[in-house]
């Protein structure tokens, strides 16, 4: 416990009791070396440098099980992906996508074209 | 009808930016066009140690998209729980962003998240029922 804050487990791994964030979803920055400036900048702004802190000396204190539980994660989300049935949905919606595109890309030529008639 | 994309409070800087990307050229149009808004959890009165079953409640009531990270134990309190016991035919699905740390390594994978966001936000009511859905 440090300030309040303390690590406690509800069934989605060890996390923060003052928010959802949890040591796995920190992990992964900490092996990357980022800062806790750099994780609150990018990454997640709620968070302050004391929370960080707290599950940084968690992990220091856990480091085997914390790395156990990373491969395990990375295992089950290599394995993780899209149905056919959507992929072939997100195809047809990606031509959606293409032809919204380029129909507002021809809408601004039009408009620029005009104004510069106009001008 | 679909509000727009609310972002997990593990993963709200990275949308932050890929929200930036999504609002500039040349995607600016499609985006003001689709008529979406951008939200984190403070902006739908969520706080930040909510529950995962309350955030898929309100994201399904308040018709919100969540993008998420997936690194958390699959217990009953999971959000993966949530979704493989409460999920409908009707039901929105949850975003996942696969390689989340990634995305200020690389424009060009950034670019590829948002063009996947675009594929499921244009017509997303025939991905209803899909329970979570896998953004590159």
């Amino acid at each position: 416990m440090d300030g309040g804050i303390a690590i406690i487990n509800y069934g989605r791994g060890p996390q923060l009791s003052t928010s959802r964030v949890t040591v796995q979803d920190l992990f992964p920055y900490f092996q990357l070396g980022y800062s806790n400036e750099r994780i609150i900048g990018e990454a997640m702004p709620s968070l302050s440098p004391a929370e960080i802190e707290v599950v940084r000396r968690y992990v220091d204190e856990h480091r085997e099980a914390v790395l156990e539980e990373d491969r395990r994660i990375r295992e089950r989300n290599a394995t993780r992906k899209n149905t056919p049935e959507v992929e072939a949905i997100l195809r047809r919606n990606h031509q959606k996508v293409m032809e919204r595109l380029e129909a507002l890309s021809n809408q601004c030529d039009e408009a620029s074209n005009a104004q510069g008639r106009l001008g | 009808m679909l509000k727009g994309v609310l972002a997990d409070v593990n993963i709200e800087g990275h949308v932050d930016f890929l929200m930036a990307v999504a609002q500039a050229a040349p995607w600016e149009g499609l985006w003001r066009e689709l008529g979406l808004t951008y939200a984190r959890f403070s902006d739908v009165g969520l706080g930040r140690r909510a529950p995962d079953a309350e955030i898929w409640q309100l994201c399904q009531r308040e018709e919100w998209l969540l993008i998420t990270d997936n690194r958390n134990q699959e217990g009953a309190d999971s959000l993966e729980a949530t979704i493989r016991s409460r999920s409908e035919i009707h039901s929105l699905p949850v975003l996942t962003i696969s390689s989340v740390p990634r995305l200020r390594h690389s424009r060009e994978y950034a670019e590829r998240v948002v063009i996947a966001l675009f594929d499921i936000v244009i017509d997303v009511e025939n991905l209803r029922g899909a329970g979570r859905l896998y953004l590159p």
